[in-house]
């Protein structure tokens, strides 16, 4: 019975239209709704992040809005068309939330990505820096070797050098040994007795060459060796005469060195008279050792140690 | 003259048709889907996030259930549909929101994790500062 009715009902619905349409026979104006419901889709469907991610709604509120379209177009039924155009509307809300959720979930999945590269940059900068470090600390390291090496062999060619300066050093004490030289505190003294000067007198006799010969050679071969000729007498006669004497007879040796070819420079003279006497005045071979010229080495830099 | 009389029988006989149609059946399927939608909205959080459109879907649904009480069944349809779609709205609306909070939180996170970054490594050694004294 109710089925029945309702399918008069439908029937009846059909025809009061069909009467109602061709009696008006006009265009249906515009429903705002419905525009405005058309217009909130077209906005949606603009947005990409909308589009890419709530297709089905957008589907959706599609469908509600052609419902609405539908219901005015062939039957201008106001209150239905509000209806569904505010269900068209919704939708499109509905997808529009849809579109923001999405957005801010990839958001959230980048986040993730992006904690990990700047985690990874942390790590990068650690590497490089240590890295650095390393470089820095081989670079110091290499230097340190370099600097080690270039001491060593400083060390070397100073040790060369004292090596030969001694060897030099031992030249020339072993030459100065053929003219019965003495290794005193002061140095090395070569003693130019009294029998090589004529008596009383500061001239120097023949024999008196070959030492003299010596001695220039060897001043002539080690030029970094100073002399101290020193002159003493014995006690005999006065003090200044004695001073006197001691200065000349110092003064022979000095010229006889230059005169063959010993630089003046490298020649010092001092007279001491009768002081500082080696043995006793009161024998004649006591005193005849007294008077005596001391040719006084200095160091191997020129230099005298004091009486 | 005749085109009026056309007009009025035209009306009162759709006026006797809908008043006849009047007995549409009640909409219990959709009362039934518009409760749901409204609670599965409140599990989304829309009562903190959603609570303007979570009001308007529960505002529908009493005056559905008061239009079917009164047997005005095309009216109930049409407000248990709508309280349909505004709890559906807030539902959408409330998961946006959280997922926006999240995403606020999560570039929060970042900008600390920056920070810290920034302040446990030391200036860059490069030629952006320059000093006084050649090594």
């Amino acid at each position: 019975m109710k089925s029945r009715l309702t399918r008069g009902c439908g029937t009846a619905a059909v025809l009061t239209t069909a009467l109602l349409v061709t009696a008006c026979a006009t265009i249906p104006p515009e429903n705002p709704q419905v525009n405005e419901a058309r217009a909130a889709l077209l906005a949606a469907r603009a947005e990409p992040t909308v589009v890419q991610a709530a297709a089905l709604e957008l589907q959706q509120a599609e469908s509600a809005l052609l419902r609405a379209e539908q219901a005015w177009n062939a039957r201008q039924d106001i209150n239905e068309t509000r209806h569904l155009a505010y269900l068209a509307r919704q939708r499109v809300a509905i997808a529009t939330e849809v579109g923001a959720r999405h957005a801010a979930e990839q958001r959230v999945s980048q986040a993730e990505a992006q904690r990990e590269r700047v985690r990874a940059e942390a790590r990068q900068q650690d590497a490089l820096r240590a890295e650095q470090r390393a470089r820095t600390a081989q670079q110091e390291a290499i230097l340190a070797q370099q600097q080690a090496s270039v001491a060593q062999q400083q060390m070397q060619t100073a040790r060369a050098q004292a090596d030969s300066a001694a060897q030099r050093a031992q030249q020339l004490e072993e030459e100065l040994q053929q003219l019965e030289a003495k290794q005193t505190q002061r140095g090395m003294v070569v003693t130019l007795g009294d029998v090589l000067f004529d008596t009383g007198s500061a001239q120097l006799r023949s024999g008196a060459v070959r030492s003299l010969e010596r001695l220039s050679g060897v001043l002539r071969d080690y030029p970094e060796r100073r002399v101290l000729i020193e002159g003493f007498t014995d006690s005999t006669g006065s003090a200044s005469n004695n001073l006197a004497l001691s200065e000349r007879r110092a003064d022979s040796v000095r010229q006889a060195l230059i005169s063959r070819g010993v630089p003046p420079q490298q020649v010092e003279l001092r007279a001491f008279g009768q002081a500082h006497p080696i043995a006793s005045n009161e024998t004649a071979e006591g005193r005849q050792l007294n008077r005596r010229v001391e040719v006084v080495f200095s160091d191997a830099s020129g230099r005298f140690a004091l009486r | 003259m005749l085109k009026s009389a056309v007009w009025v029988t035209g009306f009162a006989l759709s006026a006797v048709m809908l008043a006849g149609c009047a007995s549409t059946p009640p909409p219990t399927d959709q009362m039934a889907v518009s409760r749901a939608a409204v609670d599965s909205a409140v599990r989304a959080g829309a009562t903190e996030h959603a609570a303007v459109e979570l009001a308007s879907a529960r505002g529908k649904l009493e005056r559905a259930q008061a239009a079917m009480t009164a047997n005005n069944h095309v009216e109930a349809r049409r407000l248990a549909e709508e309280a349909a779609v505004d709890a559906e709205l807030a539902q959408a609306r409330a998961a946006a929101f959280r997922a926006r909070t999240a995403a606020a939180q999560v570039d929060q996170s970042i900008r600390a994790l920056r920070e810290e970054v920034e302040r446990t490594q030391p200036p860059a050694a490069g030629g952006a500062v320059s000093s006084g004294v050649p090594r």
